[in-house]
């Protein structure tokens, strides 16, 4: 039903950053109680982190998601609409639904977008003819389908050459897949492919050392600076571009996991808010917009240079929950935010390389032992410790 | 007086004092009475001795002493730390407290404990070697070939290596 609402603070994006946000704000202000709008259209909440792990058949899919309301921190409105159009100027915006939300402070907080359409068959063959992602809650189980069935034969497991939400990701499954098919003696006559429309393994030179030790203990072929283009499910044939020579090639393959190009959501793109390539332009330290002083952004939907993780915006989110408060207090925005971020690359069942760097690509690790290592505590600590720091830590903001 | 009172504005000063007279009247009542009120307190001694004999009596066991004093202000020193300090406190209470309280996330950390550590499996092992003891029980004596058997399992071995690498440790710390 269309509404107007008049309210302190506007958080589009009611994710991770969203939530944790407005948690924040409301246990440091208690004046902004009943001041706080969530607005995000989902009535689940996704604790993605978790997909790689199910995927791998090493988690449950069902604890990966809980329902939102009983996630809105106490003091905090929801509006469950998506929003369509900003009008910054005017300290306004409007939903699909055509409720209008005016504002005195906006934080947009509301992810990425994943451009199933951008390969050609995509979406007339996902969750089929061995073709599988870990990028949906809808498909990541035939991920673990497609690797417990697997009988032997090409296993392709893909990156694209956009900003993914977490990097590692891609390689991960692959890693797990490739510890299943030698439990279940089938790598021996498995030929497993990653084709990655990325340079290399990993953008940090320290944790990449690592990887392309695992690479070539696992007997992984490598090829880089490829994109899926195409895929033909029945025929299992994937066709790919060479990122530098426009060159086509095609490989056929007994299962794929396709990891789809993403991009920043439409609204965000068509809107003032938005930088050249469609992101929240923020400033990267102190996450204030660049053009409009009282809107904050924070996460996968911003122009961060920084990779796109849930750790990220752990870090974010004091930081615009901190410069916000200050902007209303007219104080100057003191917090600010290294671009800090952390890839937990599961390179097994068990094991685990805990990559966290910033903007400079510096480790700026957390526990005084060698992260680049693989540890099986890390791997301990990602499946059985990370998701209670999630739902009880960070998004009640304490964490 | 006359030539100044014919000033505008004085005139105009004079026009809002008349103007504003039953107000300031009023104001001058109140405050009569507040300082007529201070004023019977501060006469009124009886009161005043029971109220600060009261005050007295309440203070005494804490026999605040100079050092008291000196502490109270070092603890405004160290406000700003401590506060940090309680804060992290609060925030990790916050969250125990919002783990304990969230049944899917303390059923994840049971289950998620119970597959690092095969609780059942050990369990398992326990109920059987007992059942197997009573079972197989005999009186015979152990001999000593049985117990040089017992010293080559893997298990002793690693066991008696462990405390001797320990004792070693230990005595090179002492």
């Amino acid at each position: 039903m269309a509404n107007v609402y008049d309210v302190k603070v506007a958080i589009v994006g009611a994710g991770s950053a969203g939530i944790s946000i407005a948690a924040r704000l409301l246990r440091k202000s208690r004046q902004l109680r009943g001041q706080v709008l969530l607005i995000d259209p989902s009535d689940k909440h996704y604790y993605q982190p978790l997909w790689t792990l199910v995927g791998g058949g090493a988690a449950k899919v069902e604890d990966s998601v809980r329902e939102q309301a009983t996630l809105i921190p106490d003091g905090a409105k929801w509006l469950k609409e998506a929003v369509d159009t900003f009008v910054p100027e005017k300290n306004t915006l409007k939903t699909k639904e055509g409720s209008t939300v005016r504002y005195d402070y906006l934080v947009v907080a509301a992810g990425v977008e994943i451009y199933w359409d951008q390969i050609k068959g995509l979406k007339e063959t996902i969750g089929k003819n061995g073709v599988c992602s870990n990028y949906s809650y809808d498909y990541v189980q035939s991920t673990w389908e497609n690797i417990r069935h697997f009988r032997g034969g090409t296993a392709i497991f893909t990156q694209p050459s956009t900003q993914v939400k977490c990097g590692g990701a891609p390689q991960k499954i692959m890693y797990l897949a490739d510890d299943y098919f030698r439990q279940s003696g089938v790598r021996e006559q498995t030929n497993i492919i990653f084709a990655s429309g990325l340079p290399n393994i990993f953008a940090v030179k320290k944790y990449a050392d690592t990887l392309e030790q695992v690479i070539q203990r696992k007997n992984i072929e490598t090829k880089y600076r490829v994109e899926l283009v195409e895929i033909d499910g029945k025929a299992k044939k994937a066709t790919f571009e060479h990122l530098d020579t426009n060159e086509r090639f095609t490989l056929s393959f007994d299962m794929i996991h396709v990891t789809p190009p993403m991009g920043p959501p439409a609204f965000i793109k068509k809107s003032p808010l938005a930088d050249e390539a469609g992101w929240v332009d923020v400033d990267p330290y102190t996450l204030q917009h660049k053009t409009y002083e009282n809107v904050f952004g924070a996460g996968d939907c911003t122009n961060l240079p920084t990779s796109k993780t849930g750790a990220a915006i752990r870090k974010q989110a004091p930081v615009v929950a901190e410069n916000l408060l200050a902007l209303m207090n007219e104080k100057p925005l003191k917090a600010r935010y290294d671009g800090y971020t952390s890839c937990p690359l599961v390179t097994g069942y068990n094991k685990l390389v805990l990559a966290e760097f910033d903007y400079e690509k510096n480790p700026q690790e957390t526990f005084p032992f060698d992260q680049s290592k693989e540890r099986m505590s890390m791997y301990v600590m990602k499946r059985n410790v990370l998701p209670i720091v999630y739902w009880n830590g960070m998004l009640k903001g304490l964490m | 007086m006359l030539q100044l009172i014919e000033n505008d504005e004085q005139q105009e000063a004079l026009r809002y004092f008349i103007e504003k007279l039953p107000q300031l009247k009023q104001t001058m009542e109140s405050l009569e009475e507040k300082v007529a009120f201070v004023q019977h307190v501060l006469n009124d001694k009886q009161s005043l001795e029971a109220m600060f004999t009261e005050w007295e009596e309440k203070a005494e066991p804490f026999r605040l002493t100079p050092e008291h004093l000196e502490a109270l202000a070092t603890l405004v020193q160290l406000l700003p730390t401590l506060v940090q300090w309680l804060q992290k406190a609060e925030q990790f209470i916050s969250f125990v407290t919002s783990v304990i309280n969230d049944r899917e996330s303390m059923a994840y950390a049971i289950q998620g404990a119970e597959d690092i550590v095969p609780i059942e499996k050990g369990l398992t092992i326990l109920k059987e070697t007992n059942e197997r003891f009573q079972r197989e029980r005999d009186s015979s004596p152990v001999s000593l070939l049985r117990m040089y058997r017992l010293l080559k399992h893997p298990l002793i071995q690693d066991g008696v290596k462990y405390i001797e690498t320990l004792l070693d440790v230990a005595s090179k710390h002492k």
